[in-house]
């Protein structure tokens, strides 16, 4: 509840409050278990993590599975080759998407709606179709085995989500700010640059982090397009645990589970101050 | 007034800066669409191209079961998912936007799981589920049930068990989109309704819902598109078993590409899938104009 | 902020341009690809091939890719489909046929026509003749050998119960004593929480116990499904009552993420194939070794099969290709594989009768087991349209031994199904 300086005041504590703390915790508690777990059995030997009742602090740890799991395939290799891909193909997607978003939200063209649209329809085709004749696309560019099929398309629009969020953002960035711009003799691009693209901060970091998370699990992709070991990703390096490991030792799977999960988690700890940040400032701006 | 010459107008710039797309669009969407559907009509082994008309769409539609329990098991998948999740997403929403003490930290550890790739989700749960040892089980037992489902290795019980795995992620971005929405809600609204005397059930029903369903709808069409899709869990959990209870469309379709050569034939059911889709967002678009409040012009 | 972008930007080019840099490739070598999966055991033996070829043949590098196995089909797939594949791959027996009568491979014969050194009679025939599709040969035989059941000896011994090899040598170890030992080998605890079983099988075994009990799945030539027989019917009812009646087995579900291991000691006999003594090598806690599938009722019939190393019909370097298939079933590169890595069989008769082959210093020790179920061995039918009617079998065989279909219904709905599909044109 808001007082009329529109400073959040602390609500007195009462039943209502109690309810959503009990509620919050307890839903949190269940969501996380999962993870606890997986932490607590990537600490534990093969034997012991089918003990029942469940050891959820293991009696005896095992912290070598980190060490193991991170060297017994190359995975400093795949976690460089990973970040690579990630970091150029989140960069063109970010780019790209605010640059064609801006097209559809701040233009009149003819063709406006229907070009729209076909950004949204191709949301609805599955991958699968046009996976094929795209790679052999590639194929005839003589480009498998490298990192640009990955890459390259992020740059050629971002994806139909990115500029669909960012559109609908960029509606709610009052025109005026636009036009006093014009007066004073900015570009289109340079109404791009320091005007939307500043004001959109926080929804850069949400397309940001979207990017950042479908990249770095990507499993289709770089197992079409990867071939030398060397250049293999985290996301199949997974599955070559899994394959090799995951039946014979779980705890190793695991901990090599939260190499893969760990980077997300930390990038979005990091963000998540922005994202939050922006959350708020948007409901205040309301 | 000087006469605009066109790289002046508007319109024109329009178009540069949707250019990259456009590039994009054409060059691996539309070619390769083309390409498929051209395929769909053909019987391509990735060695051999055979034109064969309409007999990929006739088998599909006549002769093979597992079109139709693949269709089955994602339509009964996407029926309870998404409007599960949106509830779930929608009432965790309302809860984290009270003002209670570490509200980010919640918010972060719910959001958290959807943050997990796909990948390791998948090996995680597989675990979850299992009937021995998995905690899921365990917890039931210790609730006092004696014999709870086998889950993953039981055919009834399979998909429900990727209907639960799917609840994991409310906390993520769909969650994200309603709390927007929720601290988009001007107070003004509630402190009016506060003078009329309404409950908080009320406010919810006559405030908050009807300014939510613009973001009701965006998860809603995107939920189903996205589950109609579900593949990467299935194939590295259950492999579309235990007796394809757990074939999901696409799971399907993929094999049928890269299993059993059939390009064709897979590219016949990627446009049926497609039209599907098509077909149920255009409904939903349509139906949409009936209950989805705009405050302001935004479309 | 902005020099933090800067800096990871930097940073994200330094990394791309040293991944993106050429290997050295040493000046005036040929390099041939070859690819292939396996558990870290055996890659590192076919490192240690590798490395010897190149060391006996200083012109040619090989460059070893490693793919998931799971994945391994669709890749492959897709770059014989691309023109990328490999010069040198390994398929498994059943993509075999599939592949060949797709063109994919290059046909041998002539090489080995006009080259002395590789003669067919140094191999076991099936070996050969697995490798051969429509009078043409394409692939030497690795990774050969059959299924065999692995038990643990130290819990037969505390059991009491007498080793399975010896009752083999004996001229026994039949189904009934296999069962028997199975029921006394598996325990449970007070809440009737199954802790050891007995033996564990999958689907691939039905082939074992459907042919020792007389019946078959599909004809010899693989064109028709004859499983709706009185005996194949028993053998599949024998095998479902293992989980449901006996309680030997575990069930889908007690088995799920491979709960019951061979290596966790939890359980005393494990029917699989070759590859996997490398892998229970590793095994501290408990003996094991090998032994024969048991004796049914129309006789001692296990499963042989191997893979196909195949050379790529459009490899640019045919002879270097050669030079190392022929290398890798020489006799002293399976000398490297079955001696050192000890999986299985030699597909060289010699080498099969080496003594360094048949005395091992580590487990398995019985190695006569490997060379004696080639005698009594049989090929799995596979042609073609392998991969085609195997998921209608796989399906039908999961339902039985979950209990929900009698093994009656399932041998007659999979017979009808499985020759709707093996009659129907391929499409």
């Amino acid at each position: 509840m808001k007082d009329a300086e529109g400073d959040i005041q602390t609500e007195r504590f009462g039943l209502k409050t109690a309810l959503v703390y009990l509620v919050l915790t307890a839903g949190a508690v269940l969501f996380c278990i999962p993870l606890f777990w997986c932490v607590s059995a990537a600490f534990k030997d093969a034997q012991s993590v089918f003990r029942l009742p469940i050891e959820w602090i293991p009696r005896q740890w095992h912290p070598e599975n980190f060490r193991e799991a991170w060297t017994v395939l190359p995975f400093p290799v795949f976690v460089i080759n990973t970040l690579i891909v990630t970091f150029f193909a989140v960069v063109g997607q970010v780019l790209s998407a605010s640059l064609v978003a801006y097209g559809f939200a701040r233009f009149n063209f003819p063709g406006r709606k229907v070009l729209f649209m076909l950004v949204l329809s191709s949301m609805l085709l599955p991958a699968q179709v046009t996976m094929i004749p795209v790679f052999i696309i590639w194929q005839k560019f003589g480009m498998i085995d490298t990192f640009a099929p990955l890459t390259i398309p992020a740059y050629l629009g971002g994806g139909a989500f990115t500029i669909f969020l960012l559109r609908q953002f960029y509606l709610t960035i009052p025109r005026e700010l636009d036009e006093a711009a014009m007066i004073d003799g900015c570009s289109y691009f340079g109404i791009w640059r320091h005007i939307i693209l500043p004001l959109s901060r926080p929804a850069l970091i949400t397309v940001l982090l979207f990017s950042f998370m479908a990249n770095w699990d990507d499993f289709m992709g770089p197992l079409i397009y990867l071939h030398s070991q060397d250049k293999l990703t985290v996301s199949i390096g997974l599955r070559l645990f899994q394959d090799q490991y995951g039946q014979t030792n779980l705890p190793l799977l695991m901990a090599a589970s939260l190499l893969h999960i760990a980077p997300v988690v930390i990038i979005f700890l990091i963000g998540q101050r922005y994202f939050i940040k922006g959350i708020v400032m948007t409901g205040l701006k309301g | 007034m000087r006469r605009l010459r066109f790289w002046h107008r508007p319109a024109f710039w329009g178009f540069v800066f949707i250019a990259p797309w456009i590039v994009g669009y054409l060059c691996f969407t539309v070619g390769p669409m083309m390409g498929s559907l051209l395929l769909s009509f053909c019987q391509y082994d990735l060695a051999n191209l055979k034109f064969a008309g309409l007999s990929n769409y006739e088998r599909l539609f006549t002769n093979d079961p597992l079109f139709w329990k693949s269709l089955w098991n994602t339509a009964t998948y996407t029926l309870f998912a998404v409007p599960l999740g949106l509830t779930g997403s929608l009432m965790l929403a309302v809860f984290l936007n009270q003002k209670v003490r570490g509200l980010a930290l919640y918010r972060t550890l719910y959001y958290i799981p959807s943050l997990v790739p796909a990948v390791a989700t998948a090996l995680l749960w597989n675990y979850v589920f299992n009937a021995n040892f998995g905690i899921l089980n365990n917890s039931l037992r210790s609730a006092g049930m004696s014999n709870p489902p086998q889950w993953l290795q039981d055919p009834n019980w399979a998909l429900p068990a990727f209907v639960i795995m799917s609840l994991w992620g409310i906390g993520g971005g769909r969650m994200i989109i309603f709390l927007a929405g929720l601290q988009g809600i001007p107070d003004s609204y509630y402190e009016a309704a506060d003078i009329d005397g309404a409950g908080p059930l009320s406010k919810f029903r006559h405030i908050t819902l009807p300014m939510l369903t613009p973001m009701i709808f965006f998860n809603m069409v995107l939920g189903i598109i996205g589950s109609f899709q579900v593949f990467t869990a299935a194939y590295i959990m259950t492999g579309g078993g235990p007796a394809n209870a757990t074939l999901f469309y696409v799971l399907y379709l993929f094999r049928q590409a890269f299993e059993e050569f059939r390009m064709g034939y897979a590219s016949a059911m990627a446009w049926v899938l497609f039209v599907i889709l098509l077909v149920c967002t255009g409904i939903q678009f349509w139906q949409a104009k009936k209950w989805v409040y705009y405050e302001g012009e935004v479309k | 902020m902005k020099w933090v972008l800067g800096i990871l930007f930097a940073a994200a080019v330094a990394m791309l341009v040293w991944r993106s840099m050429p290997e050295p490739e040493a000046v005036g070598k040929t390099t041939i690809r070859y690819m292939a999966w396996g558990n870290p055991e055996q890659l590192a033996a076919e490192m240690e091939l590798v490395a010897e070829f190149e060391r006996r043949n200083p012109h040619i590098r090989v460059k070893l890719t490693l793919v998931p196995g799971s994945a391994y089909y669709q890749k492959l797939q897709i770059m014989l489909a691309s023109g990328t594949a490999p010069d040198v791959f390994r398929c498994d027996r059943y993509q075999f046929p599939a592949y060949a009568h797709r063109g994919y491979f290059m046909p041998l014969t002539e090489f080995i026509a006009n080259d002395p050194e590789f003669r067919t009679e140094d191999y076991f025939e099936n070996t050969i003749r697995e490798g051969s599709y429509n009078g043409q040969f394409y692939g030497p035989n690795v990774l050969f050998g059959s299924r065999v059941i692995y038990y643990n000896k130290t819990a037969f011994e505390e059991a009491g119960l007498e080793d399975p090899y010896v009752q083999y040598k004996r001229g026994e170890w039949t189904l009934e004593q296999f069962l028997e030992a199975s029921e006394k080998l598996t325990k449970f605890d007070e809440r009737g929480v199954p802790t050891h079983f007995g033996v564990v099988i999958n689907v691939l075994d039905a082939w074992t116990f459907i042919w020792g009990f007389g019946g078959d799945i599909l004809t010899p030539d693989g064109s028709r499904c004859v499983v709706d027989s009185p005996q194949a019917v028993e053998a599949l009812q024998f095998m479902q009552d293992l989980i449901h009646k006996y309680h030997v087995t575990p069930s889908a579900a007690e088995g799920a993420m491979n709960a019951f291991t061979f290596e966790s000691g939890r359980v005393a006999m494990l029917f699989n194939w070759a590859g996997q003594a490398p892998i229970y090598r590793t095994i501290r806690d408990f003996q094991w070794d090998v032994v024969p599938v048991p004796a049914c009722r129309a006789g001692r019939i296990s499963m042989i099969k191997g893979n196909q190393l195949l050379m790529y019909y459009r490899t640019e370097h045919p002879r270097e290709a050669w030079e190392f298939m022929k290398f890798y079933v020489s006799r002293d590169g399976e000398k490297i594989l079955c001696t050192r890595l000890r999986r299985g069989m030699p597909t060289r008769k010699d080498v099969a009768s080496m003594p360094e082959y048949l005395q091992s210093t580590q487990p398995p020790f019985h190695n006569d087991v490997w060379v004696d179920q080639y005698k009594f061995g049989r090929e799995l039918p596979i042609t073609d349209r392998w991969a085609h009617w195997q998921r209608e079998w796989n399906t039908r065989f999961e339902l039985m031994m979950l209990g929900r279909e009698s093994a009656a219904d399932m041998a007659r709905t999979a017979q009808a199904n499985i020759n709707a599909t093996l009659a129907e044109e391929p499409f």
